[in-house]
C-alpha cells in the first residue's frame, strides 16, 4: 500500500483489506464528528490514494449528508460501494464503525475512572481544541473548489445556510433539502443555446 | 433474547428517521427512559458524554447506551441500529451517479456541499465556547488551522500533539483545564438533537 497520489486518470481500484485499512485507520481517529472525519478521508481516498475522482467523492459526500442514520458511516459506505461496489460498501461500512463501537463500550466500561482522570480530561481539553480547528478547515476544504468554480452560487448559498440556521432556526437536514432543491431548479445554460451562438 | 429485539427495534427505527449523529436521541430517550425504564437520564447523559470523548461518529452514543441497556447484546444491537441505515446511500448514490454530468445534479451536489460548509462553521460555536475555555486552547487552535489548511500535518498527529500539549500544560499548571469540558459540550449536543427531532 503506498501513500503516494495517483499520477494518471485511471482510477485505482483498492483491495478489500486496503478499505478496511483506510476506514478502520480514519475514520476512527478523527475528533469533531463525521464532516471532520469526511475530510480527512478525503485526503486519503481522493489526494494519496485516488480511489475517488473529486466528483466523485462530491456525490458520496452530499448524497451521505441526505440519507438517514449517521452521516460519516453513509459516506464511507458511498465510497466503498463506487470503489468496490456491495462488498466495497459492507466492508467500509463495518471497518469504519465497529472499532470506535468497541472504543465507546470500552469507555462506557471504564467511564467513572476515566471521567475522573486528570490527565484524561487535560487530553481530552487539548483533542477537543483540536478539534475547533479541524472543523474549521474541513468547512475550507470542502467549499473551496465551489468558492473557485461557481463563486455565486458560494456568495448567496453560504449565507443564506447560515441565516436559515441562526435566524429561522430551520434543521441541518432541511437546509441541505432546501439547498438540493435550489440546486436542482438552479438556471443552467443549454446546450442548444451555446451552439446556436456559436460562430 | 426479547429483550434484545425489542431495543433492536427502538434504536433502529430511530436511527433510520434521524439525519444526524444525535437526532434520534429524543425519541431513543422517551422509549428506554420513560416507557421501558430501561435506563436513566444520568445514563443517556453519560452516553452523550462518552460520544465526545470517542473519536468517530457522534451517533457511536447509540452503542454506548445500548450497552448500558443490555451489555454486549445491547451494544450489537446499538452498532447494527448506527450502521445499518447508512445502507441507504447506495441506493441513492446508484440513482444520482448514473447522473452526475447532468448540469442540474451537478447544481445540486455543489449547493448541498456549500450549505454543508456554512452549517459546519456554526457548528464549530457552540463547541468553541466550550473547549476554548484558556489561552493554551485558543493557541491549540489557532497554531492547527493554518498547518491542517496547508496540509502539512497529518490530522492525527494534531489531534495527538494537542492532547500532549494540554496534558503537559496542565501537568506545569501552565493551563487550567477545565474538568468537565464534555458535559458542557454534551449538554449542546443534545439540544441540538432535540432541535432536530422536535422540528422534524
Amino acid at each position: 500500500m503506498t501513500d503516494e497520489p495517483v499520477a494518471n486518470d485511471k482510477r485505482a481500484r483498492p483491495t478489500l483489506w486496503s478499505l478496511v485499512n483506510v476506514f478502520s485507520r480514519y475514520a476512527n481517529t478523527t475528533f469533531g464528528g463525521g464532516s471532520a472525519t469526511i475530510a480527512v478521508l478525503k485526503e486519503q481516498v481522493v489526494t494519496k490514494r485516488g480511489w475517488l475522482a473529486p466528483d466523485q467523492f462530491e456525490l458520496n459526500y452530499a448524497l451521505s449528508r441526505l440519507t438517514p442514520g449517521t452521516n460519516l458511516l453513509a459516506f464511507c459506505t458511498a465510497a466503498g460501494w463506487t470503489t468496490r461496489r456491495w462488498r466495497g460498501a459492507i466492508v467500509a461500512l463495518v471497518a469504519s464503525s465497529l472499532p470506535c463501537s468497541m472504543l465507546a463500550v470500552l469507555i462506557t466500561v471504564f467511564y467513572e475512572q476515566l471521567h475522573g482522570s486528570a490527565w484524561f480530561q487535560a487530553a481530552l481539553s487539548g483533542a477537543l481544541a483540536a478539534a475547533v480547528a479541524i472543523m474549521l478547515s474541513t468547512a475550507w476544504v470542502f467549499a473551496e473548489p465551489h468558492v473557485k468554480t461557481a463563486p455565486l452560487k458560494a456568495v448567496i448559498v453560504v449565507p443564506a445556510a447560515a441565516a436559515l440556521s441562526l435566524g429561522v432556526g430551520l434543521t441541518p437536514v432541511k437546509i441541505l433539502l432546501l439547498a438540493a432543491v435550489a440546486g436542482l431548479g438552479w438556471p443552467v445554460k443549454r446546450p442548444a443555446a451555446v451552439a446556436k451562438d456559436a460562430p | 433474547m426479547t429483550k434484545f429485539v425489542l431495543l433492536l427495534w427502538i434504536l433502529i427505527k430511530s436511527t433510520c428517521t434521524s439525519f444526524a449523529g444525535l437526532a434520534s436521541l429524543p425519541a431513543i430517550r422517551e422509549e428506554l427512559v420513560t416507557e421501558h425504564h430501561w435506563a436513566t437520564d444520568d445514563e443517556i447523559d453519560q452516553a452523550i458524554v462518552i460520544t465526545r470523548t470517542t473519536p468517530g461518529p457522534v451517533g457511536v452514543w447509540v452503542v454506548s447506551i445500548g450497552y448500558m441497556v443490555d451489555g454486549a447484546p445491547g451494544a450489537v444491537a446499538g452498532w447494527i441500529a448506527m450502521a445499518a441505515p447508512s445502507l441507504l446511500v447506495v441506493l441513492l448514490v446508484g440513482y444520482f451517479g448514473r447522473r452526475a454530468q447532468h448540469p442540474r445534479v451537478r447544481n445540486m451536489l455543489q449547493c448541498v456541499v456549500l450549505a454543508s460548509a456554512a452549517l459546519l462553521v456554526l457548528a464549530t460555536i457552540p463547541i468553541g465556547r466550550d473547549a476554548l475555555n484558556g489561552p493554551l486552547m485558543v493557541a491549540i487552535t489557532v497554531v492547527a488551522l493554518p498547518l491542517l489548511l496547508a496540509k502539512r500535518v497529518n490530522t492525527l498527529w494534531i489531534i495527538a500533539g494537542a492532547a500532549v500539549l494540554s496534558f503537559t500544560g496542565s501537568m506545569l499548571g501552565v493551563a487550567a483545564v477545565s474538568r468537565a469540558p464534555p458535559a458542557q459540550l454534551a449538554r449542546h449536543v443534545a439540544d441540538e438533537g432535540a432541535r432536530e427531532s422536535r422540528h422534524r
